[in-house]
């Protein structure tokens, strides 16, 4: 069991040791790729992910415990990233087109209706025009419903994040509602 | 219409989170990365030492100042391997054989692995042709076929890809922000796919001539951020004479 803290390990990281690289991997990567693959229309969350620990890896002297957590840190290279990189698309000529994935067979009973609400989910948040709203509920269900973050993230009072991410949540509750989705 | 609760809207969101974080693949840093951080290591040295490996270093960079710098050999293609029965743009229309001619891949060139995948939409397999060591049974490409690169740098380099149809017509495909998040330079020994997986680019270009063109260069090579025109001259000038430090891989499409 590693007990040591993400500031412990940037110290490592800053004086070379990969090891301390693996364990933010495997502390943050996954959360990363949900922030990607769900926040960020782009079929390369993985890419994506790497770019973020790339960054880390590169510059660990940038980051100050002083300024903030590890995870604003890291969220707020993944939410630059992202911005960078819907900001610069879409000018290419030649389409990429999307792996096909062959349709999972439909399921039964209890996982069936989880399937579906989690389809009705993953629609309505799509529908969230505002990114800034999209990400706000992302990053605060997957950073332990902190609007201290939020707000460090998007650089606002915790108030007005609290606000971001009731407005998102309200959007999002209209949503599944008219899908008919049942708790 | 049914109604949701706000105990019961964060029950459903955390519930989709933990389904995502489960089912998020179990990412790891790259090993060229993790090596990239071990260099930042350092231990006291001795001035014997510190001079040992000045001179260590003084000697690697020579030897491969030699073998980066070495010039690609001219003329005709060193390793052709054929893509049968390539479809054209018509319906179904078969155009013939396509012949797949690869130029300038060497062992232990810039490109430590060059790949072409391909694939059938559908099919349950992906076909990973290594440009260096092509195989001996035919490919078969038809229309819809999706197609992407695989780069792998041997070390930090600039690298440029490009499509480039028989007309002159051109395309960049990296750096591309719509292909791949990735930037220029690359990092020595970390793959990258073009475009990013699982993205794929469609084989909807007429067949006979289209070159895929790919170079890896120690420096940024300015004329690859241009234009096509000033993409191509450069592209013509490597070909009458190549330039140190650089090496270009084509791969030409043609049709028997």
């Amino acid at each position: 069991m590693n007990a040591k803290s993400d500031d412990s390990l940037m110290v490592e990281l800053r004086a070379g040791a990969p090891e301390a690289l693996d364990e933010l991997y495997r502390r943050h990567a996954r959360k990363l790729h949900v922030f990607f693959a769900s926040g960020v229309a782009t079929a390369a969350p993985e890419d994506l992910v790497h770019e973020v620990f790339l960054r880390v890896a590169l510059a660990p002297e940038q980051f100050d415990p002083r300024r903030g957590s590890f995870r604003t840190w890291l969220f707020g290279i993944a939410r630059n990233l992202a911005v960078d990189f819907l900001r610069r698309a879409g000018h290419g000529r030649t389409e990429v087109i999307e792996e096909a994935r062959t349709p999972a067979p439909p399921e039964e009973g209890d996982a069936g209706e989880l399937a579906e609400e989690h389809q009705a989910l993953r629609e309505c948040l799509a529908e969230l025009k505002k990114a800034e709203e999209r990400e706000a509920l992302l990053l605060y269900y997957l950073g332990g419903k902190l609007f201290r973050e939020i707000a460090e993230l998007f650089d606002k009072s915790t108030s007005m994040a609290q606000k971001l991410v009731h407005a998102a949540r309200e959007k999002v509750r209209a949503c599944l509602e008219r899908k008919g989705v049942e708790p | 219409m049914s109604t949701i609760d706000d105990d019961e809207l964060d029950g459903l969101l955390e519930r989709w989170v933990e389904r995502q974080e489960t089912a998020a693949p179990e990412l790891r840093p790259p090993e060229a990365l993790r090596r990239r951080v071990a260099r930042r290591r350092r231990r006291p040295l001795v001035l014997v030492a510190r001079l040992a490996a000045a001179a260590v270093i003084v000697f690697a960079l020579v030897a491969l100042g030699r073998h980066f710098l070495e010039e690609r050999p001219a003329g005709p293609p060193e390793r052709p391997f054929e893509l049968v029965a390539w479809k054209g743009m018509g319906e179904a229309e078969i155009v013939g054989p396509l012949l797949l001619q690869a130029r300038g891949p060497k062992k232990g060139g810039a490109f430590a692995q060059l790949l072409f995948q391909h694939h059938h939409p559908g099919a349950p397999t992906i076909t990973s042709v290594d440009v260096e060591n092509p195989p001996d049974e035919a490919i078969e490409l038809s229309v819809d076929d999706r197609f992407r690169v695989g780069l792998r740098p041997a070390r930090e380099s600039f690298v440029y890809l490009f499509l480039i149809g028989a007309d002159g017509d051109l395309q960049r495909l990296f750096p591309e922000p719509t292909m791949s998040p990735a930037t220029n330079p690359l990092p020595g020994a970390m793959s990258r796919y073009v475009p990013a997986e699982p993205g794929w680019l469609g084989v909807n270009v007429a067949g006979r001539g289209t070159r895929l063109v790919a170079i890896a260069a120690r420096e940024a090579v300015v004329a690859l951020e241009g234009d096509g025109a000033a993409v191509l001259s450069w592209l013509e000038a490597r070909r009458r004479e190549p330039q140190r430090g650089v090496e270009v891989v084509e791969l030409l499409f043609d049709s028997k």
